[in-house]
């Protein structure tokens, strides 16, 4: 058992989640899954809202299913909040808003669509379903999103500003950017980079706080902006070393599931700025280093 | 207390009333109101036609305004804070509601099938284009959480710092007017015909501007090591969500108020310790009302003596700019211990519920002051901000 020292941040805990892929994999049924999506969203918000939020708010609710927590959970709580990150976000709305602009001029767009179109309308939607009025943020930072959103989640329990907070991370991909992503990657990059769409929802909670169950996957420290190397001194305490070389182009972290290190990590451009030169595998499925956690989380393994 | 409280080392600001910090605080004090028909595109069927637009000529190092103005910011910024650390331990962290559009609309307006430059509509490239301009690290963040983004980005840069994820950070807040957020609010019937007029009876809108904020962070102890001038510091950041409504604020102000509350938690101050509060302001009805709601929740009877303030009337409202633009005012404030009017104020709604400064500018003697940022769906982030002096 490692021990978490003082200068270490409380243990924060995965308390469930659920990852959510609009094309089911073949071992699931998607007709099932459909009836699922539309039940639990209701006919008003798969009406107007954007493909990308309407996967953020199920896949929160089924998280939320996962972890038990029921019509009677208190809401309105200030200790609660919600953190996104997405690659595009709230893009489907915005081409929508931006081609009706630009086709038929301001008097023919919907006013409902501008607020919808910007990024935060996927928290703040989250936020209004679900009582959540501790902290919002959205992370708009292309394939390093999810780790930023990941950090600064932890970063929020850890301080005792939340106890717990939905960690969405996803991108659903408007038809045409997803042409012009994959058009550009397959020239650019070779083959390996699909947009591809999918929605991960986590209950992070402070482990102080949380109800869960002992065994339960905590997340005991966590470090960020850069690889660092992890290693458990003989004193039993964790400590992050930064590695000599700073010039790392990875924006990573690493953080420590039941005792072992998983390391996350996404390349955001390289250290020149250009993020047209950078490895874009993590675009192809912003949630794609993430879905480890959820992995590990369910089949209770360490890395 | 230095471990928690962040040094203000470097600022700038680009807005409609010129380019630099001291203009922008000579124009304030002079009540400026820079605004004007809209420039920078054809504003079609529009029923208003005024904003607040940066008449000077900007950097042209990147490929979109808005990246210029937050290069023009930052370079001011890091010119002021002088002795930066190696370049991979400084961090940057961008704020912008929309960088991307003008790609967008570009492309969308280009021919059929055309592909877009789906990089340009990434926010990522934002902070790729500034860092590679001003020569920083990898260490990068964008958010976007409509118009309180550029005070989160503040509270976000400091929390890297406590964490030692870089021993210097950027907060740049950047946005260019684009036509699709000129036409939203338009859409919204949002926009005052004339100038807006935070806080007043007749108010019927907000003014769009365009610019950038920065500001150069440091832990406090690193920044006196290195004897630099301290501008001001951080000592409290708050988050909250009203979790009421997508465009409207809670009419009771309660996420305001959270936001604040927290804020003053973190910096460990009572309300009756803040010499002023930089409200939003915008100068719509509702999220005018609901921010004097929240900041009577917060300084209960002594609501009446706080010092109210708003920006926007000389600014427009920058969108993720503003929250680092009025942060960088909210220092000079403290720094010169006046705080600005709000120009265009005649007529208070709020008299006797709180100060509003209006006609001149008001003397002060304070050592924090608070510093407000709400947007669209009730994101909400306060900054409680301090004089130098108050770390001797």
């Amino acid at each position: 058992m490692i021990q978490v020292s003082a200068k270490l941040p409380p243990r924060v805990v995965v308390r469930g989640g659920h990852y959510y892929q609009p094309r089911p994999t073949y071992f699931e049924d998607e007709t099932a899954q459909q009836r699922l999506f539309d039940e639990t969203l209701g006919k008003e918000s798969l009406r107007r809202l954007d493909p990308l939020c309407q996967g953020a708010l199920y896949a929160v609710e089924m998280a939320r299913r996962e972890c038990g927590f029921g019509a009677g959970e208190k809401t309105q709580l200030a200790a609660y909040g919600v953190c996104v990150a997405t690659a595009f976000g709230a893009q489907s709305t915005r081409v929508r808003y931006a081609k009706r602009l630009a086709q038929l001029g301001a008097s023919a767009t919907n006013p409902i669509d501008f607020p919808d179109s910007i990024d935060g309308a996927v928290a703040s939607h989250i936020a209004m379903r679900f009582g959540l009025r501790g902290p919002s943020l959205t992370f708009v930072q292309g394939p390093s999103s999810a780790e930023a959103a990941l950090i600064a989640s932890c970063r929020l329990i850890a301080s005792g500003r939340a106890e717990r907070i939905y960690l969405v991370i996803g991108d659903i991909y408007d038809p045409w950017l997803r042409r012009s992503v994959a058009d550009s990657l397959r020239v650019t990059q070779g083959s390996h980079a699909v947009p591809e769409d999918a929605v991960l929802a986590l209950a992070l909670e402070a482990h102080a706080t949380s109800a869960c169950d002992e065994g339960q996957v905590f997340v005991t420290g966590f470090t960020g902006h850069e690889r660092h190397r992890a290693t458990v001194e003989a004193d039993g305490l964790v400590r992050a070393v930064t590695p000599p070389s700073q010039a790392s182009a990875d924006f990573s972290g690493v953080m420590q599931i039941a005792g072992a290190w998983l390391e996350v990590c996404a390349p955001m451009g390289n250290p020149e700025g250009s993020c047209q030169d950078g490895p874009m595998n993590a675009v192809h499925d912003n949630t794609g280093y993430e879905s480890q956690l959820l992995l590990a989380f369910r089949r209770k393994v360490t890395h | 207390m230095s471990e928690s409280v962040i040094a203000v080392t470097g600022l700038g600001a680009v807005t409609a009333l010129g380019i630099g910090v001291d203009v922008l605080w000579a124009g304030l004090l002079e009540g400026r109101r820079p605004f004007g028909p809209v420039r920078a595109f054809d504003i079609g069927d529009c029923k208003v036609n005024l904003a607040a637009e940066v008449q000077q000529q900007l950097p042209s190092a990147c490929s979109s305004r808005t990246a210029n103005l937050g290069v023009a910011a930052a370079r001011e910024a890091l010119k002021e804070s002088a002795l930066l650390p190696a370049r991979s331990r400084i961090g940057l962290v961008v704020a912008s509601t929309g960088h991307g559009d003008r790609a967008l609309e570009d492309a969308l307006r280009g021919s059929a099938g055309a592909p877009l430059g789906w990089q340009s509509c990434l926010k990522s490239s934002l902070a790729d284009e500034l860092a590679q301009v001003l020569e920083l690290g990898p260490r990068r963040q964008v958010i976007n959480t409509a118009c309180s983004s550029g005070a989160i980005a503040i509270a976000l840069a400091c929390d890297g710092l406590r964490a030692r994820d870089y021993d210097l950070v950027l907060a740049v807040g950047c946005d260019e007017l684009t036509a699709l957020t000129y036409s939203g609010f338009n859409a919204l019937r949002a926009l005052d015909p004339a100038a807006c007029r935070p806080f007043d009876r007749n108010r019927r809108g907000m003014s769009i501007g365009e610019g950038a904020g920065c500001l150069v962070l440091e832990r406090l102890d690193d920044a006196r090591k290195q004897h630099k001038r301290i501008r001001g510091l951080i000592v409290g950041a708050g988050l909250a969500c009203d979790a009421h409504h997508l465009t409207a604020p809670d009419p009771e102000g309660k996420g305001a108020a959270l936001s604040m509350q927290m804020a003053l938690a973190q910096a460990k101050l009572p309300a009756s310790a803040m010499g002023f509060v930089n409200a939003h302001g915008t100068g719509t009805s509702l999220n005018d009302r609901a921010e004097i709601a929240g900041i009577e929740r917060v300084f209960g009877g002594s609501a009446r003596e706080c010092v109210v303030h708003s920006v926007k009337a000389s600014t427009g409202h920058c969108m993720g700019a503003a929250g680092t633009i009025e942060a960088v005012v909210a220092l000079l404030a403290l720094e010169n211990q006046r705080v600005p009017h709000t120009a265009g104020l005649e007529n208070c709604e709020f008299d006797g519920r709180v100060d509003c400064v209006q006609s001149r500018p008001r003397a002060i003697a304070a050592s924090y002051g608070i510093s407000n940022s709400f947007g669209f769906g009730g994101n909400d982030a306060s900054l409680v901000l301090a004089r130098a002096e108050v770390a001797e």
